[in-house]
């Protein structure tokens, strides 16, 4: 019977073949993802229900259409009484696509355990997980209404135009009634932000209502004579669904607003928040080898006593303004330990965030990004790093001493106007 | 027998699905495409490009026959040619459709007509082992696959992603052109019809 199912079902394989290519090739894309050095996430299959469920809907249309078609007679024969073929051809069309997705989440997660960080939180992926296994089945329902109501040359595409022109929606116009998608492919946690397992609660019930409206859909149109609200009723609960989440005021995460208590180590004392505890390894060696290659030396004014970290939207002032890290600024970090991430860490440790010029719409003058680059050269050369391997500074900046690097970090902390502009 | 021969294929669906594309594709002719979601594209894409893909399916069903319908044509050659001649004519009228959009829309024949002939390889494959149904699948994966990974630096398109590149190359014309000959030899052996 399973063989058979396979033999006539395509569904099933759009999916095993494509969503297994799909993660391969943003493997491929992050370069460095098969060194376990990054944390890989669920948003890697979420992305190819994203996108790839598009082609699964209108397959699942297909394989519907086709299933009650008079060659087709064996999934009547297995339907059991009083059942309606078509729902059990969705059903073996929908069960292996559901288990690839798991299998794939599951080899996702566990690749990025064996990484040399602490694993990410299991709640938000088990309910990213759960929001993606629902959204196949709400893709399916569309497929199974569309290939119960039209042929099937004509409700493949149609449905995947419909999948197409739902997600296109969300892309075009973010943050507005597509939001159940919005779970799906973004997936990575941000330090400083927690998962909202709210907003995934509410994007999981609205889902499954939605799928099971769809598959309640054609079932009723075909009764219209007897009941027509029962249609409209679905249609309503389908457009419902879709428009709800327009006034759930709520994100996929939620910022964490308490202050950096998380405090380690001496000389620099490293603070930042708990939950973002799983992307530390991230920074903490580098900001150490840095601030220690600075102190040996006598560069006091680049070897601060605090690093702190801020959620974007509270940037710090007065005397913590200066050396402060941000948590969207390794949103996409290098490795750590390596030449980049050391690079990374250094130029988000002299970005003067706390400075409102920076945040307007004029560009700063060119005597801040000299200022900026010349303690890039410096503090590198300090460490050890090689000038070629910086990239993008002016070649003529050379390393400047103790004393000018002070003159530079005070302008730099003060938002001196001569380098950032005067603000507007 | 030319009307018996358009009354056996799919000429009808096919023709219905290769206009509707068209017609939306005039509608989307001002859009261009910079990207989708967080990646990039290194050129603007008119989304007239995209709805070749559809046409093509069009394309392969126009092709194709029911299975218990079959046209006695007798000798094996005669049935050759006559598909040849039907790929050639249906091919020809798709092409011209695409010439129409990127008239439409300003992007280039070239790059169109290269597109289209990919797509229609790869939905007459599809046609020709068995699933006319589904043969819109393989251009819509190659479409979405192509915008997700379009490019790995801000400059040039990945290989894969050629379909949305609007710079022509020879080695693209030569391929595109080879790939639908071989196909269409292969259609006129074997035909296209649904597997039951």
């Amino acid at each position: 019977m399973i063989g058979g199912v396979f033999k006539t079902h395509v569904g099933a394989w759009v999916w095993i073949l494509a969503l297994p290519g799909h993660v391969v090739l943003s493997a491929l894309g992050e370069r460095r993802a098969w060194s376990g050095d990054v944390t890989w996430t669920s948003g890697m299959p979420g992305n190819g229900v994203f996108l790839v469920g598009v082609v699964l809907a209108g397959a699942v249309a297909v394989d519907v259409a086709r299933a009650t078609q008079p060659a087709r007679r064996h999934l009547v024969a297995m339907a059991p009484r009083g059942r309606s073929p078509r729902l059990l051809a969705v059903l073996v069309a929908l069960l292996p696509v559901l288990a690839v997705q798991a299998l794939v989440w599951g080899v996702m997660m566990a690749w990025s355990a064996r990484g040399p960080h602490d694993f990410p939180a299991l709640p938000a992926h088990f309910l990213d997980l759960g929001v993606q296994l629902l959204a196949l089945c709400a893709l399916a329902g569309l497929g199974y209404a569309a290939g119960a109501l039209l042929g099937p040359i004509a409700a493949g595409l149609a449905a995947a135009a419909a999948a197409f022109a739902l997600l296109a929606g969300y892309v075009a116009v973010p943050g507005a009634m597509l939001r159940p998608f919005f779970v799906i492919g973004d997936g990575s946690p941000r330090l400083g932000f927690v998962p909202h397992l709210g907003f995934g609660g509410v994007q999981a019930v609205l889902l499954l209502v939605l799928a099971c409206a769809l598959f309640a859909v054609p079932g009723q149109v075909s009764r219209t004579k007897k009941a027509p609200w029962r249609a409209a009723a679905c249609g309503a609960l389908v457009i419902g669904c879709l428009v709800a989440p327009a006034w759930v005021d709520a994100g996929p995460y939620r910022m964490v607003t308490s202050n950096a208590s998380d405090c380690r180590g001496s000389s620099p004392v490293v603070c930042d928040y708990a939950e973002s505890a799983e992307r530390r390894f991230v920074y903490e060696e580098s900001v150490r080898t840095l601030v220690a290659a600075a102190r040996e030396v006598g560069y006091d004014s680049l070897a601060p006593d605090h690093v702190h970290m801020v959620v974007d939207s509270s940037p710090p002032a007065g005397d913590a303004a200066m050396f402060t890290m941000t948590t969207q600024s390794f949103f996409d970090p290098h490795a750590p330990g390596t030449v980049a991430g050391i690079i990374d860490v250094a130029g988000v440790l002299i970005t003067p965030r706390h400075c409102d010029q920076l945040y307007q719409d004029v560009w700063p003058p060119d005597a801040y990004w000299q200022a900026t680059d010349t303690l890039m050269v410096t503090w590198l050369d300090l460490v050890g790093v090689d000038r070629s391997e910086i990239g993008m500074l002016d070649e003529s900046i050379e390393p400047v001493g103790p004393h000018e690097s002070a003159e530079l970090v005070e302008a730099l902390g003060s938002c001196d106007p001569s380098l950032l502009g005067p603000l507007p | 027998m030319i009307g018996a021969w358009l009354a056996v294929h799919r000429t009808r669906s096919g023709l219905v699905i290769l206009l509707a594309c068209t017609v939306l594709g005039g509608a989307v002719s001002a859009v261009q495409l910079t990207g989708l979601a967080s990646s990039l594209f290194p050129r603007p894409v008119p989304a007239a490009f995209l709805m070749l893909a559809p046409a093509a399916y069009g394309a392969a069903v126009a092709l194709s026959t029911d299975s218990d319908r079959v046209l006695e044509l007798g000798r094996p050659v005669r049935l050759i040619l006559a598909r040849l001649v039907w790929f050639a004519a249906v091919v020809g009228f798709s092409g011209a459709l695409a010439a129409c959009l990127t008239w439409f829309s300003g992007a280039g024949l070239m790059a169109a007509v290269t597109n289209l002939l990919w797509f229609v390889t790869l939905s007459t494959m599809g046609a020709i082992s068995g699933f006319v149904s589904l043969s819109w699948t393989a251009p819509a994966l190659h479409v979405g696959f192509a915008m997700l990974f379009a490019s790995s630096d801000i400059d040039e398109f990945t290989w894969w992603a050629w379909i949305l590149d609007d710079h022509v190359s020879t080695p693209r014309i030569i391929g595109s052109a080879a790939s639908v000959l071989v196909v269409g030899l292969l259609y006129a052996c074997y035909g296209a019809y649904d597997r039951k």
